[in-house]
């Protein structure tokens, strides 16, 4: 454990290495630095070039970006906002509270609908349960998130009305009461469902073909001549080993949520991480752009280092490299 | 075929029970046709043009799905964006599966260090927000066209193939023929490309159907956000980018949900067959 512990993660390194080199040149290539914004058109061009100095900006791109890395890691400093004159950090903070919510409830969602579904379709191997879990999944794996979630969002959103159709929260609600917390879920419920029904696609396909493989060993025939009911075969002997490898898969979700919420968030207006992502860029507020894609990037690497870890911890058959 | 009596032909056989399969085949024949034949007869610069006096008008017998607002023809901008999104799919895919084939020959065949790390820089790309790479990338460069477009893509979507393929032939390398060939001394290059690559055609075509479906989803997806083709060349994504404002989403759903319903039943049929490929190659694999 301890070997595999320091040997993925000095793989770790380099990957937080090349990640932060990608971003800070994308950083590098966007118009405007750490000075738009503040400058004055009226001053000098002296004034101006004494400024550069002052801050690096006429040092050599390695330098910088050292100066740039030490900065982040030391402060957590991630520069100014253009457009709205605030420390990122500031400015990240509540969207990323609201990305939180969404991400949680979404996770909820995705086992609540993936766990049932993928071991019926185990349990009820062709009979016509099965034909309609593959059916749904046949049709998840082809569907877009942002297909799903224009179709959600028109039909229970705007025809129907059960559901409101932006933002995150009712705006004259006192926080923290019950109604508050009331009105934030109803405002998750639609865009979490909709990343929920695709992304527990391949989680009921992976409980199938466990719950499958399970319930030929011997240990279940044991217990069926035993006499043991068979919802509590399927409760005890297949579901709780199936169960545990799934908590692995946290890694992939994640990955998946961020690139999902990109488009969940911007649909359903949401004022979460992903929406803040597009607006920034259609105000070429790049500061911010930049510090949500290491932010993003940040959370992909460590969530599948994480989930590496939990999945070799679980289940020590499988060889992590 | 009736001359050959009760013996069904290939193509008969590899379709007998598949019906989905072969719906999906006809359908995307027929969507793929109408949009390249269907493009001869569409004026683009007439289709582009705004014509006040009729715009988001519901469908009807002269517009058969309505106009949008600035009254061009949206039937007529679906036939040639599904143009425009079938071409670059298919481009990327060709891309990715050049780069993504040669990658995991390579890496499979050589093995040890240079398999270990070609790996690394696989489980590198894959871990990087890459949609938000893509879209800061076409924020920034002003001047991208369909092809630039392609590339970048390409760029983010070769490893599922290279990983396959790999995988593929790790397993055919451990065969006798291949051992048999390296002790009579045949070069690494003509063990790759005369006795491997025949060997790992099969996954290899069908992660490509797989990268197809996904690309194709990839790009309508960044269109709908505004970030993939360019505003003068409309894909299906960029009609479903209508869809952005609520009024159109809640009113004029002609605009936005026929592109919606066509690049969900492209990326099915495109699955669907994928699918029969793989079971295809399956069967033949067992039947030998």
């Amino acid at each position: 454990m301890w070997r595999l512990f320091i040997r993925r993660f000095v793989y770790l390194i380099p990957q937080l290495f090349f990640l932060s080199m990608i971003v800070f040149w994308l950083a590098r290539f966007m118009p405007g630095d750490a000075l738009t914004g503040w400058i004055d058109p009226n001053l000098d061009s002296e004034m101006i070039e004494t400024q550069r100095i002052r801050l690096g900006l006429n040092n050599p791109w390695y330098v910088q970006y050292f100066d740039w890395l030490n900065r982040l890691v030391t402060e957590g400093d991630l520069g100014q906002s253009f457009q709205y004159q605030v420390a990122v950090t500031q400015l990240i903070r509540s969207r990323l509270f609201n990305s939180l919510y969404l991400g949680t409830v979404t996770l909820i969602l995705t086992y609540i609908i993936a766990i049932p579904l993928g071991v019926w379709s185990g349990r009820f191997q062709k009979t016509w349960i099965e034909r309609w879990i593959v059916r749904y999944t046949n049709l998840g794996l082809a569907m877009p998130l942002y297909i799903l979630g224009l179709l959600m969002l028109f039909l229970f959103g705007f025809k129907l009305g059960w559901f409101p159709t932006s933002g995150s929260v009712d705006v004259n609600l006192e926080v923290g009461s019950l109604a508050y917390y009331a009105s934030r879920i109803h405002h998750l419920f639609l865009p979490a469902l909709s990343i929920a029904l695709i992304s527990s696609v391949s989680l009921i396909h992976y409980l199938r073909s466990e719950v499958i493989r399970t319930k030929q060993q011997p240990f279940i025939q044991t217990a069926r001549v035993k006499g043991v009911k068979q919802s509590a075969i399927y409760h005890r002997h297949v579901l709780k080993p199936s169960l545990i490898p799934i908590a692995s898969f946290f890694g992939l979700e994640l990955t998946r949520l961020i690139s999902g919420t990109i488009f969940i968030e911007t649909i359903y207006s949401y004022p979460g991480m992903g929406s803040l992502f597009i607006e920034s860029i259609m105000q070429r507020d790049f500061t911010v752009v930049v510090a949500i894609v290491l932010l993003f990037g940040l959370t992909t690497i460590i969530g599948s280092f994480l989930s590496d870890l939990l999945l070799y911890k679980l289940d020590p058959r499988i060889q992590v490299r | 075929m009736r001359g050959r009596g009760e013996k069904k032909t290939n193509f008969q056989m590899l379709f007998s029970n598949n019906r989905g399969a072969y719906v999906s085949l006809w359908f995307l024949l027929f969507i793929s046709g109408v949009s390249l034949i269907g493009a001869f007869f569409i004026d683009t610069s007439q289709l582009m043009r705004v014509d006040l006096t009729r715009i988001t008008e519901p469908p009807s017998a002269q517009y058969w799905l309505g106009t949008d607002h600035g009254g061009r023809d949206v039937f007529n901008q679906l036939v040639l964006g599904t143009r425009h999104s079938l071409a670059v799919a298919f481009l990327v895919t060709i891309l990715s599966g050049v780069i993504g084939g040669v990658f995991g020959l390579l890496s499979g065949y050589m093995g040890g260090r240079i398999d270990y790390v070609m790996m690394r820089i696989i489980d590198f790309f894959q871990t990087l927000p890459f949609i938000m790479i893509v879209i800061v990338f076409v924020a920034l460069v002003p001047t991208y066209n369909v092809l630039s477009f392609s590339i970048v893509m390409t760029v983010f979507l070769w490893m599922p193939i290279a990983r396959v393929v790999r995988a593929q032939v790790l397993k055919e390398k451990e065969m006798m023929y291949i051992q048999a060939s390296k002790t009579l001394g045949t070069p690494a290059f003509k063990i790759m490309t005369k006795q491997l690559l025949p060997n790992v055609m099969s996954v290899w075509i069908v992660s490509m159907t797989l990268n197809l479906a996904l690309n194709m989803g990839l790009e309508s997806g960044l269109s709908f956000l505004g970030f993939g083709f360019p505003p003068d060349a409309p894909s299906l994504g960029t009609l479903l980018s209508y869809a952005q404002s609520p009024s159109n989403l809640e009113y004029y759903w002609w605009l936005w949900l026929p592109a919606a319903l066509l690049i969900f039943f492209i990326i099915l049929s495109i699955r669907q067959l994928g699918e029969m490929i793989h079971l295809h190659f399956n069967e033949k694999k067992g039947g030998e």
